[in-house]
């Protein structure tokens, strides 16, 4: 770790105790706030760190707060419209994520967000993306059950899903408007998130320390939290995800970690550092799809095959494929505009070149697929 | 009214600004960090809408004032109140 992530840390640490300000070198803090840019927490690190060493720190420290100020209220009035709009409307809508976690920050203002997660009723969808519609919002992309919509101030993330695929418990007779997570499924709900997101592309420092926040609040019941992790295979992976934020944050989960393994802390500590609010590394996903099946033994001739003909899990969650959702048996059709597509989108050699990396990056595949794997995260299962 | 719709002083970190909500989103500036003194007369304009000179109790009638110049030259502040 370098002194400017070790400050970084220090000074989300900092926050998190209601320390007012972070004592620190200069030579390490300008690394600090250049880094807490790329992790989406310059609100954080310059309110902790001041503005630098300039002659314009003063200026430097009150822009990044003040950005973080407009977001803030932004996002609440669009959140209020939103259900105002619910309530009057009927529905119901389970908000997720940061929404939800940025008011457990001892400053709410300073958690900065991009697009606002929220959950609905599978059979609600319909209705729900008429109502957007009326709001001024339009669908920008659809991945799986997820529809991503934004207005002019916002954007929203939708997730049309029944409790059994997101953990989200919804009681049947709910009301409409808005609709508070159990706190513990919340906390599941993140993991696994943070889990899909390493699988994904990678995952930034913020990630870890909203668990932190959400673990320092309290109120998770463990028991039910290791019962849920155990369901989607996560236990492992939540232990290990736990014992970082332990380490830098100094927060405890909230149930018993049977063992903290240092050498797999030191690798996601590594990847997450280097890999920005989302996640830089692994971006395009290239390796993904071989990795997932990887994992259960299979050599390059059966990945080659798999590339070529993916699983109905995998395609589904391709934008282009949306109307597969919920359809498997349409799987061969959507192969068929798989091939088109790739014919008509690229060109004979990328086509060759992606289709033949289970045999030219195999050493590559494999290291992902195993690091993976000593995470905790099963590749081939979704988690919600 | 003194402020136009959709203004909001907001405290963050210590630190007081004047946020253009969405209602004031491309007529004023989104964000204007403010002094101690600017964000006490600025916090007495919002609460006592209606009463400059309330407002003005809160600094002295110089810095009322020069304030209230800055805000008219960012849009903030309708003519009324001048």
């Amino acid at each position: 770790m370098t002194a400017g992530e070790k400050l970084l840390i220090a000074a989300l640490s900092d926050h998190l105790r209601g320390v007012p300000k972070t004592e620190s070198g200069e030579a390490e803090i300008e690394e600090a706030l250049e880094i807490s840019r790329g992790h989406g927490l310059a609100g954080i690190a310059f309110a902790q760190l001041g503005g630098g060493n300039g002659p314009d720190r003063e200026r430097k420290k009150l822009s990044a707060i003040g950005t973080c100020a407009v977001g803030y209220v932004r996002r609440r009035e669009n959140y209020e419209e939103l259900k105002n709009a619910f309530e009057e409307n009927g529905l119901w809508f389970v908000p997720v994520k940061g929404i939800l976690i940025a008011e457990e920050y001892p400053e709410p203002a300073l958690r900065v967000m991009g697009d606002t997660d929220i959950i609905v009723g599978k059979n609600e969808r319909k209705a729900v993306e008429n109502l957007l519609k009326t709001l001024g919002y339009r669908e920008t992309s659809r991945t799986g059950d997820t529809g991503s919509f934004e207005n002019a101030t916002g954007s929203l993330d939708v997730r049309a899903g029944d409790p059994a695929e997101t953990g989200i418990t919804v009681p049947e007779d709910a009301s409409a408007g808005e609709i508070l997570p159990d706190r513990t499924e919340h906390f599941v709900y993140l993991i696994a998130h943070l889990a899909n997101h390493i699988k994904e592309t990678g995952c930034g420092i913020r990630q870890f320390f909203d668990i932190a926040v959400m673990t320092n609040s309290g109120g998770i019941d463990g028991e039910k939290a290791l019962e849920l992790l155990r369901k989607k295979g996560l236990e492992d992976f939540a232990g290990n995800a736990l014992c970082l934020v332990e380490k830098w944050f100094g927060t405890k989960a909230p149930f018993e970690i049977a063992k903290c393994d240092d050498e797999v802390i030191s690798a996601l500590e590594g990847e997450t550092l280097k890999s920005g609010v989302f996640g830089r590394k692994n971006e395009k996903n290239e390796l993904l799809f071989s990795a997932r099946n990887a994992t259960d033994g299979a050599g390059p001739v059966r990945l080659f095959f798999r590339r070529l003909f993916p699983p109905y899990r995998q395609m589904k969650m391709f934008g282009y494929c949306g109307w597969l959702n919920g359809r498997p048996w349409l799987l061969p059709a959507a192969w068929i505009v798989r091939i088109f597509r790739c014919v008509f989108t690229r060109t004979p050699g990328e086509s060759w070149k992606t289709a033949t990396e289970p045999f030219t990056r195999r050493t590559e595949i494999e290291e992902r697929a195993s690091y993976l794997k000593r995470l905790g995260i099963p590749v081939d299962r979704e988690f919600f | 009214m003194k402020f136009i719709d959709g203004v909001k002083l907001v405290r963050v970190a210590g630190c007081d600004f004047l946020v253009a909500g969405k209602a004031a989103a491309g007529r004023v500036p989104d964000v204007v960090g403010l002094s101690a003194g600017s964000a006490r007369l600025a916090e007495a304009l919002l609460r006592l809408a209606d009463d400059k000179a309330a407002a003005a109790e809160t600094g002295t009638e110089d810095e009322a004032g020069e304030f209230f110049e800055k805000l008219r030259g960012l849009g903030y502040l309708t003519e009324e109140v001048l």
